[in-house]
């Protein structure tokens, strides 16, 4: 199990859960692909095909014959190790006078906390915006007057900042790249421009239809939940503060989470001095643990129409997931994904959907090449009158080459060319750098880069068509769809196709308001009383005076925590006794016990099969946001001095309109928006940000009356794609309990 | 397949992917320039012409065992019908799709099948077909881009399926406020030449290009007097010769073909020209002054001042677009540009300013006026001009390591200058630009009544 588990069982009991502005997109049941009832089959009208006008000549141009595939001959490659402890690895080539430096911190939107939502973008586009020693426009103008290129950009995986110029001036790269790297000053006038440039390109993407589809497609893929689905938007970018943009920096831009790769024309012995000197203010510091992200199942076949009218033409994405990059599937899948899409002109796409029907300008498979399991997309588009027809011709292509695999021919081609040309890839030196870091921070080795020829050589086309049956998975899989809506949806309702329609300036996935409820600096008296008053009505439902006077509870429940892809059985126990003490004990499927207890000043302690032992000082605040949104008392929570209450739109959810308030603790640690009834006035729903910055939302039902406090008898709770459905069959309202309940046991 | 569109440089400033039908794979500069650094040593081209006309050049590079093959034909959209925009680029479809003796789509798949790559674009004044293979299936590309250049099929239902195909590249445009701004942008400049129109072309005229009239401008333009080939790589000069001799000799010499955009010069413009368009998601101001042909001794100094203006975060145009304004404590607006686009004929220089609030639109337009007026009356200082030599040689050396990169270099200098070996001899010219040179050139050109403004205005913020 899980921390994060853990900590959804706990707040599940404690509590319960989730409530919904945002339904998840419907789960499609049948479309064209999903078995045969759809599928476009040619028509029986077709003429009969011409003669074939190269039938019989001698003097056709055939294929050359092939070589086999070969290892690429490495340059020779020196690494090192800085006293601070980067690492460096030089690719020397003498052949121009270039030199090219490329440092990658292993840290990038993949890390990133949905409270921080692009904050590894806007710390990479600051970097070169300011360092101790210099401003931006110092910095520009060092790098513009010899002519050479200074970049930073994180990606999904890692962010990389590269420096280039002529040799003569390497030194400007030597200097420049470390201060960037250690010294970056993130002025606030440049932050200011670099959001504004960010919110350009968010915006931008509104009129570049590839692009908002591409972001669409992750989104519904990936869901809500995990990091691959959230895309940024004004909202986030305008929310990053230059303090977390430091931290940022501070906690991943360490030397034992990097490599520098050094290429071109470089004097080696000459190279370890510069940069054991010129990195020698990187001080070693502990490399933070990466988060781990858990895929939701895909549930079946989702499909997002996104509504952008009088567009000409739709965007078609067809989206499930990939394959690891030291999968053993990975180089069978590099060859049916050639043939299928991967290939430009020579796969099966672009043969049926441009070349014989016509319908599009491109059509193209392909799949992230990450450490974990990415996505493969599948890219086209086509006029608006033949969106369906399209779809239809893409999926019967997925579907064959899922049920029958590659031909032995299009396993040779294939192979040849991506065998082939491999070499061109990796020629130049800083390519050649690039790939060899980019091995390091997938797990793989130097023999990988050389050998990579020969591993695709290797495949056969019982193994491509093995991979293809097994990745593809033509029961799950999500589409996208952005045009003009009107004249879709008509397609898709006469294909009986079920969709989801959403507007093309729709914000995409989770946003800061729902995900963590802003705090207003400045409230509006009239917003706060109303809140105040709402929340007065939501304890009096409750039990108004019987909660504040609450002493203790105990309560026990059960129910299902699924994650992973797993769902077990859970039993709980929650004991309070107010002010400062809890106690959880949690049994996994009916075996193993965890407890958990914070016993007020004395601190907390947890108890697994794993042994007894205190609870780190890091899971204490999460502990304590879990106290402080705990379902029996956060009515309570406004009347704490400094608290800040104000009322919000009401929302619509699941049909029914709520109330919605939002409160905020004085220190702004803690802030939670609760959804109430209009009717029975009894909270049914809360969300707020959790730790990690995952969204946690908590839905309430079954509210039944115990020594005068209605208290709900079902909580769910879900938060980074994990759920706990858990019904209560016990409530114990101030019981006796021994305040050596939540001391530490001995042993 | 590529159309080479003048937006490239807008493209880059919106973030790469933001005109879909606009990525040309070669970097912006519209014409190679480079100084002659000490110490560096130039590549060395060798040039041959054969009997009938074709021109090779020849460029050793021992980076990779490779070659990359490029054909050119000096044929582009402004050699087009006006009722027939469109031509030109659709040959860099139907050339892959079956001659007299390779099948439809055999040509790409050959060349993919050996572990290369090919590709084509079209721009105002050029096509152009690629191809990057191991060094030792030369003779095999040769051979295929013999065969095409004269033994093309105008099959009528190959050609309509294709016409669609173009149809949605074309489609990709209409669905982008900006890509749209910019094709009327040259509407507006263009009154008579027809670099009014890019190699998109348009749906109508596609719709009534026939496949005879497809035919015929092939038998014009695709003629081996009106081509050059070019190959840089890992081979010999005997071995390019030997196969191109082999395989292109036969073909027979043809007649120079017509050049109808000589009869059509663009009359001097005489007072601004401007147009505010259909809104985007952001704002953005094209202003833009038609400049001399390639050829044209000013063209070295309209590039120095392109850079000064535009290239590197120190630029001065760039940076004072993103100046923060004291009172809203925001910058005018997010991104600026000056690519200029040399031309075969006279050309254009541009100057972009992109914002986001609708109310910086006037100002933005302002700046870029005033930013031309400052260098007109006081020329750049002479570290402005270092900085942007400089630029220059590194972008050039840079340059060196692909062969592809290097083979577009040699066609485009032959297009522009009608000399594949001009771009290295172009090094010593720019060294000889001064500050004076400059702001003679922006008080010649790009003054205020030569302009034309296009404004793209933003719907709204945020």
């Amino acid at each position: 199990m899980t921390r994060t588990s853990i900590a959804l069982a706990l707040a599940a009991l404690t509590v319960g859960a989730a409530c919904g502005p945002k339904a998840g997109p419907a789960v499609i049941p049948t479309l064209p692909g999903d078995g045969a009832d759809h599928v476009a089959r040619p028509t029986d009208d077709t003429p009969p095909a011409a003669p074939d006008p190269w039938a019989g000549r001698a003097d056709l141009i055939e294929a050359p014959p092939v070589r086999p595939p070969q290892p690429v001959t490495l340059p020779p490659i020196e690494r090192f190790t800085l006293p601070n402890g980067l690492e460096v690895l030089v690719v020397k080539d003498s052949r121009l006078p270039v030199v090219s430096l490329q440092l990658m911190i292993k840290a990038g939107r993949a890390d990133e906390p949905l409270a921080r939502l692009g904050v590894a973008e806007l710390t990479a586009d600051l970097l070169p915006k300011g360092t101790r020693k210099r401003d931006a426009l110092a910095i520009a103008r060092t790098i513009d007057h010899v002519g050479g290129h200074i970049r930073a950009l994180a990606g999904f995986e890692a962010t990389w900042l590269t420096c280039t110029t002529m040799t003569k001036d390497a030194k400007v790269c030597l200097e420049l790249l470390p201060e960037m790297v250690t010294q970056p000053s993130f002025p606030e006038v440049e932050i200011t421009r670099a959001k504004e440039a960010q919110v350009v390109g968010v915006m931008r993407r509104l009129d570049d239809a590839p692009a908002l589809a591409a972001a669409h497609v992750q989104n519904l893929l990936w869901g809500d939940d995990h990091v691959r689905g959230w895309t940024t938007s004004p909202e986030w970018i305008r929310r990053l503060t230059r303090a977390e943009l430091v931290t940022w920096h501070k906690t991943w831009f360490v030397p034992g989470n990097a490599m520098l790769a050094v290429s071109g024309d470089v004097d080696v012995p000459r190279l370890k001095r510069d940069l054991t000197r010129a990195f020698a203010g990187w001080a070693r510091a502990p490399v933070p643990a990466r988060p781990k992200h858990v895929a939701p199942p895909i549930g079946g076949i989702k499909v997002r129409l996104v509504d952008k009218p009088r567009q000409t033409q739709t965007q078609i994405r067809v989206a499930q997931y990939g394959v690891r990059h030291d999968d053993p599937r990975f180089f069978p899948t590099l060859v049916w994904n050639y043939a299928l899409g991967g290939g430009a002109f020579s796969s099966r796409l672009m043969q049926v959907v441009r070349s014989e029907g016509g319908k599009t300008y491109g059509a193209s498979s392909a799949f992230d090449r990450n450490a974990e399991r990415g996505s493969f997309v599948v890219t086209t588009f086509t006029r608006t009158a033949e969106t369906v027809a399209t779809l239809e011709l893409v999926l019967r292509e997925l579907q064959k080459m899922h049920a029958g695999g590659p031909t032995d021919d299009e396993v040779k081609a294939a192979i040849a060319n991506l065998a082939g040309s491999y070499v061109m890839r990796v020629s130049g030196a800083d390519d050649l750098a690039g790939a060899l870091v980019t091995a390091d921070l997938h797990g793989l080795s130097e023999a990988y880069v050389a050998n990579f020829p020969v591993l695709v050589g290797q495949v056969s086309r019982e193994e491509a068509a093995e991979a293809a049956r097994s990745v593809l998975t033509p029961r799950a899989f999500v589409v996208v769809l952005l045009g003009d809506g009107d004249r879709i949806a008509p397609q898709l309702q006469q294909a009986g196709i079920p969709f989801e329609r959403v507007r093309f300036d729709a914000p995409i996935g989770p946003q800061p308001e729902a995900a963590t409820p802003t705090t207003p600096t400045t409230i509006d008296p009239k917003l706060a009383a109303a809140g105040v008053k709402l929340l007065d009505a939501a304890l009096a439902a409750k039990g108004g005076d019987k909660v504040v006077a609450l002493k203790a509870l105990r309560m026990t429940g059960a129910g299902k925590l699924s994650a992973q892809g797993q769902t077990v059985d859970v039993e709980l126990t929650r004991t309070l006794l107010l002010p400062d003490r809890m106690r959880m004990d949690i049994v996994i499927a009916k075996q193993f016990q965890i407890s958990f207890a914070l016993d007020g000043a004395a601190g907390g302690w947890t108890r697994s099969p794993g042994g007894l032992e205190d609870l780190p000082a890091a899971q204490l605040p999460e502990l304590a946001r879990q106290r402080w949104v705990d379902p029996e008392l956060v009515l309570l929570r406004p009347r704490e001095p400094g608290a800040r209450v104000t009322a919000l739109p009401a929302e619509k959810v699941d049909g029914k309109v709520l109330d919605v308030v939002q409160v905020t603790s004085a220190d702004g640690a803690h802030t939670t928006r609760l959804y109430l009834d209009p009717a029975t006035k009894l909270l049914v729903a809360q969300r707020y940000a959790s730790g990690g910055g995952a969204e946690t939302v908590e839905r309430f039902d079954d509210y039944r009356e115990v020594a005068g406090i209605r208290i709900a008898h079902r909580r769910v709770s879900s938060a980074a794609g994990e759920v706990s459905d858990i019904t209560v069959d016990k409530v114990e309202v101030d019981p006796a309990i021994d305040r050596a309940t939540f001391a530490k046991p001995r042993s | 397949m590529k159309l080479l569109l003048p937006v490239t440089a807008v493209a880059a400033l919106l973030g790469g992917a933001a005109l879909a039908t606009a990525q040309p794979a070669a970097p912006p500069a519209p014409r190679p320039r480079a100084s002659t650094p000490a110490g560096l040593k130039l590549p060395q081209l060798e040039t041959f012409t054969l009997e009938n006309g074709l021109r090779g050049v020849f460029l050793r590079h021992d980076a990779a065992p490779v070659v990359a093959v490029e054909v050119w034909y000096r044929v582009g959209a402004k050699d087009e019908a006006r009722d027939r925009r469109g031509s030109a680029h659709m040959f860099e479809h139907i050339m892959f799709k079956g001659t007299k003796r390779v099948r439809p789509e055999a040509h790409a798949r050959f060349v993919n099948g050996v572990g290369g790559q090919a590709n084509a674009h079209t721009s105002e004044d050029a096509t152009a077909y690629l191809q990057v293979v191991p060094a030792e299936y030369l003779d095999f590309v040769l051979e295929l881009e013999a065969e095409r250049m004269r033994n093309l099929r105008f099959d009528p239902a190959t050609i309509a399926t294709e016409r669609e195909v173009v149809k949605e590249e074309i489609r990709q445009q209409e669905n982008d406020p900006v890509s749209k701004g910019l094709l009327r942008f040259l509407e507006i400049a263009f009154t008579r030449h027809p670099y009014a129109w890019t190699a998109g072309g348009t749906i109508a005229d596609l719709d009534r290009t026939t496949p005879a009239d497809l035919e015929a401008f092939y038998n014009t333009y695709y003629q081996p007097g009106n081509a050059l080939l070019v190959v840089v790589g890992q081979t010999t000069l005997a071995e390019v010769k030997a196969s191109a001799e082999k395989h292109f000799g036969p073909i027979p010499a043809a007649a120079p073909p017509p050049r109808p955009a000589d009869a059509t010069p663009e009359p001097p413009q005489t007072e601004k020209r401007r147009e505010v368009v259909e809104a985007g998601q952001i704002g953005i101001v094209f202003a833009g002054w038609k400049i001399p042909e390639a050829r044209a001794q000013d063209i070295y100094a309209l590039q120095v001042l392109s850079l000064v203006l535009g290239t590197g975060e120190s630029a001065r145009l760039r940076q004072r677009i993103r100046t923060i304004d004291p009172k809203t404590k925001q910058p005018l607006g997010v991104e600026a540009a000056a690519p200029i686009l040399v031309r075969e004929h006279p050309g254009l220089f541009l100057a972009l300013g992109v914002y986001r609030d609708a109310a910086a639109g006037a100002a933005v337009e302002g700046a870029i006026f005033d930013e031309l007026a400052r260098i007109a009356s006081k020329p750049p200082t002479a570290d402005e001009l270092r900085k942007a030599k400089n630029q220059i040689l590194a972008g050039f050396v840079f340059g060196l390591d692909s062969p592809l990169g290097l083979a577009e270099q040699i066609g485009q200098s032959w297009i522009l200058t009608g000399d594949p070996t001009q771009w290295l001899r172009d090094l010593d010219e720019l060294e000889k630009v001064t500050p004076a040179d400059l702001a003679r050139v922006t008080r010649t050109y790009l003054t205020p009544e030569r302009a034309t403004v296009v404004v793209v205005p933003p719907r709204s913020a945020p």
